[in-house]
């Protein structure tokens, strides 16, 4: 029993690997994709280039450029008119621009005026730009209104001089939390890849005839299904780990929470996803049918998890279908234990859900199995 | 313990049994009915033949008796196990090869070998006196490294039929073993087979050569999943082929097969490579009308001879019968 079951093991083993390209091709793939979210979302943002239109031409207005130029986050250049501003940023020659209006500077020193009015205006179609620019605005513009407040605080009757920003987002109008690419990544594509890679190899047996030659074998079909599992899965979980490595070590992720328990919990959540894998290897006729469905369920799975949309902004109707995906689930999981430093007392729910889903999933699985055979 | 000895026991009584013994075997897809109530026994140690036209009910009849489909009708048994009720018995004491490449090809010689035997249970010093043995019967010695795909057609089926025999196999079935296979090839993959036959290897084969057929011990015909013919080659000779077989050159061979039938008058007439095969019970009788209608259809008679009848000629007739 179990030297068959090494037997099996071995075997998908040497050819994972006899084949050149694949196992390279599913580690560094998924790894060079994860680096370069990761590098294109988490690197500093600077040097937006930003479009300026100062109405007031004064001592303040221009104090504030200067500013602006010196935190580095914003490329300052300025234009005539607001017709030049929104032609900019159409053209995505500006990400940003500063709309800094007349008589900014009189209401400025101004004791008892309004907090004068500044504008920023950022392309909302670059999310990660506009966040940052978005951010670095509202820094930048609190610590100049209280230079200038002490600066003038001699003149005015001392008080601290607000200056108001009001912040619009073309585009894009309800700019959201979306920087959750990188935990997205991390949490699901591992385990995506251990279900894919089940369902290719047990395809790859149907469509060449070898699973026949198998089947008339002492060998249960439930070994051959396992022997497949087993390298499937620690390819994805080796994966797994080098994700995480790799975004805790080089991308100052912070990893709040307990390592042992992200690590056991990623281990049960791939197992989990492995059964849709092992779903549709029960009815893949070929390797072709077996990638395009898990395309097509990866691709849904994508769209309703969180993974790239927040679940949050969803149709009720669509947050309700959401809950059948156990990579909802995981996210959340995921996200607390990596980001906010959670224990399971937070999300024993979200946990629980997977285990459901897990049995409904294998359920399934087993049924489709027994009708189609393996042959 | 006690089970073990009990089992020893059965297997022993069950040796007794034929290789094969169906009754009223029947498998039905849907309305269609690929095996039709067939019953027949293989014997030990015998090669039998399982012929017919593709389509025919073979593949699904070896199907049946490995346990690969459940019978929608009838039993069969294979070493005395019923295919049905003691599946793994049966699997653990047969070796399979069909007539696709049924090995790995990205595995070398070895590591099939080594799979296959793991898959068989065969370890340890078994498993390497097994290599050595069937690496020396495929003459695939000192090539143990080399990829399966690399491996010429000839080569490749007969390390097949390695692997199939790792487990030393109390029965072979080979679906369609040398098909696709240069007649070389053909003939030393038969060579082996008769050197298993001689040391007692019962074999089961299915084939759509006749001339692999002719050297079979047993044969059976099916039509339509039905057995329409159960023998030797000789006794089917002799009991299927009531008429006489007259063969004729004459050039243009289709043409005259067409000219023939049109005629509708002289029993059989079937195309037998550049030549036309006439069956007919007093064929004899059929020579000068015959030759006339050809020599007015501008042919050229060059040869015509009564023949004995080959098996082909058998298969032809027994499969034009209506079912």
């Amino acid at each position: 029993m179990l030297f068959r079951m090494r037997t099996l093991i071995i075997k998908e083993f040497i050819q994972l690997f006899r084949d050149r390209l694949l196992a390279p091709l599913i580690l560094f793939g998924p790894l060079l994709e994860l680096l370069l979210i990761a590098y294109s979302t988490s690197q500093g943002i600077d040097h937006l280039p930003t479009a300026v239109l100062d109405m007031d031409l004064s001592n303040a207005s221009r104090g504030l450029v200067m500013a602006m130029e010196n935190a580095e986050t914003f490329e300052p250049y300025y234009v005539d008119s607001l017709d030049q501003v929104t032609y900019d940023i159409d053209r995505g020659q500006a990400l940003a621009a500063w709309v800094i209006p007349a008589g900014f500077q009189a209401q400025l020193q101004q004791a008892g005026a309004p907090p004068p009015q500044l504008q920023l205006i950022v392309d909302g179609a670059d999310v990660a730009a506009a966040q940052t620019a978005a951010e670095a605005g509202q820094g930048l513009a609190a610590s100049y209104g209280q230079a200038i407040s002490v600066q003038t605080a001699n003149l005015a009757s001392g008080q601290a001089v607000p200056l108001d920003m009001s912040l619009r987002v073309w585009f894009n109008e309800e700019l959201k939390e979306s920087n959750f690419m990188i935990p997205s990544e991390l949490g699901f594509i591992a385990a995506a890849i251990a279900a894919m890679l089940a369902s290719m190899v047990i395809a790859r047996e149907r469509e060449l005839g070898t699973l026949e030659q198998l089947v008339v074998t002492p060998v249960a079909p439930s070994q051959i299904v396992i022997g497949k599992s087993v390298m499937a899965v620690s390819l994805g979980y080796t994966l797994f780990l080098l994700m995480l490595g790799m975004v805790v070590f080089l991308f100052d992720v912070p990893m709040r929470g307990s390592l042992p328990l992200l690590m056991i919990l990623a281990f049960f959540y791939m197992l989990v996803e492995l059964g849709w894998g092992l779903m549709i290897s029960a009815v893949a006729r070929t390797q072709m049918q077996a990638l395009l469905t898990c395309f097509v369920v990866v691709m849904v799975m994508i769209i309703f998890s969180g993974y790239a949309f927040p679940v949050d902004t969803m149709p009720p109707f669509m947050q309700a279908i959401s809950n059948i995906f156990p990579l909802k689930h995981w996210l959340i999981i995921f996200r607390a234990i990596l980001l906010k430093g959670a224990g399971i007392e937070v999300f024993w729910r979200e946990l629980v859900s997977i285990f459901i889903l897990g049995i409904f999933i294998y359920s399934g699985t087993i049924l489709l199995m027994r009708r189609t055979r393996l042959d | 313990m006690t089970v073990n000895v009990a089992r020893e026991i059965d297997t022993k009584a069950r040796a007794n049994h034929h290789a094969v013994q169906t009754a009223d075997l029947t498998k039905r897809f849907g309305d269609f009915t690929a095996v039709d109530g067939i019953s027949f026994t293989v014997e030990r140690g015998e090669i039998f033949g399982f012929l017919g036209p593709n389509g025919a009910g073979k593949t699904t009849t070896m199907r049946l008796l490995m346990g690969l489909l459940q019978p929608t009708a009838g039993v069969a048994t294979v070493l005395g196990f019923d295919v049905t009720q003691e599946t793994m018995e049966v699997r653990r004491r047969i070796g399979y090869m069909s007539q696709r490449f049924s090995l790995y090809n990205d595995l070398t010689v070895a590591e099939n070998l080594n799979f296959f035997g793991g898959a068989y249970g065969v370890r340890g010093d078994k498993l390497q006196a097994r290599k050595e043995a069937i690496l020396r019967m495929a003459g695939l010695q000192g090539r143990e490294r080399e990829l399966a795909k690399n491996l010429a057609g000839g080569w490749r089926q007969r390390l097949a039929l390695g692997c199939a025999l790792l487990h030393e196999p109390e029965m072979l079935f080979l679906d369609e073993p040398t098909a696709g296979m240069d007649p070389i090839s053909r003939r030393e993959f038969w060579n082996l087979l008769y050197l298993l036959s001689s040391q007692g290897q019962t074999i089961f084969v299915t084939t759509h050569y006749m001339d692999e057929a002719e050297h079979c011990h047993r044969l059976s015909f099916i039509q339509r999943g039905q057995l329409v013919a159960l023998g030797s080659p000789e006794e089917i000779k002799k009991e299927k082929m009531t008429g006489q077989v007259l063969e004729i050159d004459c050039g243009k061979a289709d043409v005259a097969v067409q000219t023939l039938r049109s005629r509708g008058q002289f029993g059989e007439v079937v195309l037998y490579g550049a030549l036309v095969h006439v069956v007919a019970e007093d064929v004899e009788s059929f020579r000068p009308a015959i030759e006339q209608i050809l020599v007015e259809a501008g042919l050229e008679v060059r040869a015509m001879q009564v023949i004995a009848p080959s098996l082909e000629d058998v298969f032809i007739a027994s499969t034009r019968e209506p079912a």
